[in-house]
């Protein structure tokens, strides 16, 4: 069996590829096709789990094009990821089975869906950073399409365009350090860069610029500062989208390839601090903005931008285990945020939290989900977020500037208070607004409970994956991280409650006195402005520039082309009708002058024809007898 | 008194031939031409008779082949006026310059 783990992406690759054949007479039971392809490509990974447990590592190698190898592996990151990137794809596919209900263009949505999973598992068992490249691209197309997916919308088409063109710039820093990589070491191989890097072939600035390039293509695609602008923008795409590639899988693609390249990163220190320190400025940063956000998925983009930060910290800070163990446990809390909020958002119909409440009486399951999810998120022991978090800290009290650490310590106080802040002013309280919401249908629900029990027991794996990742137990160093972190989650719930539970203080009176920090964070800190100023100004100069080449340079030769080719087909034509044609006419005028002349001899009158006769005759004899004949 | 000699027969020939010609080249009436060529067949007899009587008194050529020749017109006639008849029932005139169907 473990020889055609490769077979895995190719499940859902095969019910794609029917999906396009026969999806057109299927109507709206086209997901399920992309549910059996999850499913199975699910039950794969689950089947070959045992094996790597086990410590069975196994690669397979052949050769793609001229002299360029490439391959595949399954080792117990890949298995890893393997499975909890088929398992959100099979739960959040069949939820979109029925949250797309009634939507036109459902061959195309699964069709993109399926892939997307077919890139996000191919990437993930790639052997080299060529082929992981190419699937990386592709996720990013699949972004681009289901971002738009409603391509009709303005606002949707534009967030898709700002999306793939904000990975885009990542992804050119991320090719620019690969090519480093390949030049010097001649190979895109893992096993192969490793085992070069580690005979010391690699001379130092070209590592740490490798390592940081290459960081820089998760900063896009991970969202990080600065590219982190299109996260929040790309919610304009369907809820399962948001869900599957924004929260759960996509977006950690930067994490799992850091993640893969560890054995290289933990050597360069400039590239670890850099990640730290990107990454606690994206969770600070985010965790304000989703403070005063007002849209449902506009808080869950900026905690995921949050979240996403503490997993980069977490690497960052030599945290290898702790950053997975937050990755898999945020993929299913925050998949199950996202889903729910798909739930409450069609219940109530708008996107507005502060038109919602009190939406709990109506959709309970939904409900209770959404609250162990939040819980989780917002590190509240025992579920499942209070550990992975709890392991990130610890990773940067030991390893990272105590800066970093304090501002992770008061993004987990945010953190609980936003999260908690959006659970209330959805879920409790009385209704803001006229709605008539009722519980979801049971697709949606099962993945909502599914994606619950996660958020709930995952966290006591913890320990589990450090030793099947890296054979070792996670190290206990002291209970001083642990109390804080509670402490600083349970004043976050506790604050929250004061001011949106029991409404002893007045979010708006704050917000007023806090204006331009309110105001500021409102825009996103004026960064989007930034980038769309920045952009109008390059991209009109570059019009202008081109245009006017365009005008005077282009247009000017064809313009002088244009008059060279009049004058000479004038001059042509004069030669032509005058000279030739004259020529022409002029012998056949002649001939017909000759002619017209010639032929009055032609009398028919028989007098005429002998007086020539006798003349001629006359000229004879004249001629015999002069001598001349 | 004056005696002929040869040379004012063949002037007389000639003058005769000459007359014909320019009858037959410019008559308009078929007749007028079928007469015109008669008068130069006669020309023709008297030069041949002038030649016979003054050159070769003896033999009797000239003349022979005179008479020869006035059997031929004769004949010559009698089908030049057939064909006059022809060209009259075609056209219903003898006017030669009508007759010009070979005309460019």
């Amino acid at each position: 069996m473990l020889e055609y783990f490769w077979i895995i992406p190719l499940a859902v690759l095969a019910t794609s590829v029917i999906t396009l054949i026969i999806g057109k007479h299927m109507g709206e039971k086209v997901a399920w096709l992309g549910v059996l392809g999850t499913a199975t490509s699910l039950l794969l990974s689950l089947a070959v789990l045992p094996e790597v447990i086990q410590g069975a590592v196994k690669e397979i190698r052949f050769t793609w094009f001229l002299n360029i190898e490439s391959g595949f592996v399954l080792d117990q990151l890949s298995a890893l990821m393997l499975v909890v990137v088929s398992l959100l794809c099979t739960l959040i596919i069949l939820y979109a089975s029925a949250y797309m209900h009634g939507e036109k263009g459902q061959l195309r949505f699964f069709y993109f869906l399926q892939i997307f999973s077919f890139s996000m598992l191919g990437l993930v068992i790639s052997d080299n950073l060529l082929q992981a490249f190419v699937f990386w691209e592709l996720m990013g197309l699949c972004s681009y399409l289901l971002i738009g997916f409603w391509f009709a919308k303005p606002s949707a088409a534009a967030a898709a365009k700002k999306a793939f063109l904000t990975t885009r710039i990542g992804d050119v820093l991320m090719l620019i350090g690969i090519l480093i990589l390949y030049t010097r070491l001649d190979t895109f191989s893992y096993r192969e860069i490793f085992q070069a890097v580690n005979s010391g072939l690699m001379a130092e600035p070209w590592l740490t610029m490798a390592t940081l390039f290459i960081f820089g293509g998760v900063v896009g695609k991970s969202a990080q500062f600065p590219l982190h602008v299109w996260l929040p923008d790309a919610m304009e795409g369907p809820t399962p989208v948001s869900a599957l590639i924004h929260a759960a899988a996509m977006v950690k693609a930067g994490i799992f390839l850091v993640a893969r390249l560890y054995p290289i990163y933990q050597l360069v220190p400039l590239t670890l601090e850099t990640m730290a320190v990107i990454g606690a400025v994206t969770a600070f940063g985010a965790a304000l903005m989703a403070i005063v956000a007002k849209e449902f998925k506009q808080i869950l983009a900026f905690s995921t931008l949050s979240q996403l930060g503490y997993m980069v910290v977490a690497l960052g800070s030599l945290g290898y285990v702790a950053g997975l163990f937050h990755l898999v446990n945020h993929a299913f809390f925050k998949a199950l945020l996202f889903l729910g909020a798909g739930s409450a958002i069609h219940g109530v119909g708008t996107n507005n939290v502060w038109e919602m409440g009190g939406l709990f009486k109506y959709q309970k399951i939904t409900g209770f989900t959404m609250l162990l999810a939040t819980l989780s998120i917002a590190g509240i022991p025992p579920f499942s977020g209070f550990w992975s978090k709890d392991e990130v800290l610890a990773a940067v009290h030991h390893h990272a500037s105590p800066w970093i650490f304090w501002t992770l310590v008061i993004t987990s106080f945010l953190t609980a208070f936003y999260m908690f802040r959006m659970y209330f002013l959805v879920f409790t309280g009385k209704p803001r607004s006229d709605y008539h919401a009722h519980e979801s249908p049971w697709p949606m629900l099962a993945a909502l409970v599914v994606l619950g029990f996660f958020a709930v027991f995952s966290g006591f794996a913890g320990n589990a994956l450090s030793i099947f990742l890296t054979g070792k137990e996670i190290a206990h160093e002291g209970s001083f991280v642990v109390i804080l972190s509670i402490i600083m989650a349970s004043a976050g719930v506790l604050l929250s409650a004061m001011v949106y539970y029991w409404n002893k203080i007045s979010p708006q009176k704050v917000a007023e006195s806090l204006k331009p920090i309110y105001t500021m964070l409102g825009r996103r800190y004026y960064i989007d402005d930034l980038y769309n100023a920045f952009c109008r100004v390059v991209v009109v100069s570059l019009a202008r520039f081109s245009d006017w080449t365009d005008r005077k340079v282009i247009d000017g030769v064809l313009h002088v082309s244009r008059d060279l080719v009049l004058l000479l087909s004038g001059v042509s034509r004069t030669l032509d009708l005058n000279v030739v044609d004259g020529a022409v006419n002029g012998v056949a005028a002649a001939a017909d002058g000759l002619g017209s002349r010639a032929r009055k001899l032609n009398t028919g009158r028989i007098q005429d024809y002998l007086v020539v006769v006798v003349l001629g005759l006359a000229s004879l004899i004249l001629l015999v007898m002069g001598g001349i004949l | 008194m004056f005696t002929p000699g040869l040379i004012h027969y063949l002037l007389l020939g000639t003058i005769l031939f000459t007359i014909g010609l320019y009858g037959v080249l410019s008559k308009r009436h078929a007749i007028s031409v079928l007469l015109c060529i008669e008068l130069m067949l006669n020309a023709v007899n008297i030069n041949l008779v002038a030649f016979n009587k003054f050159l070769y008194s003896s033999a009797l050529l000239g003349q022979l082949f005179a008479v020869f020749i006035i059997v031929v017109a004769a004949a010559e006639v009698a089908i030049g006026l057939a064909i006059c008849i022809a060209l009259f029932r075609y056209k219903g005139t003898l006017d030669l310059d009508k007759f010009d169907l070979l005309r460019w």
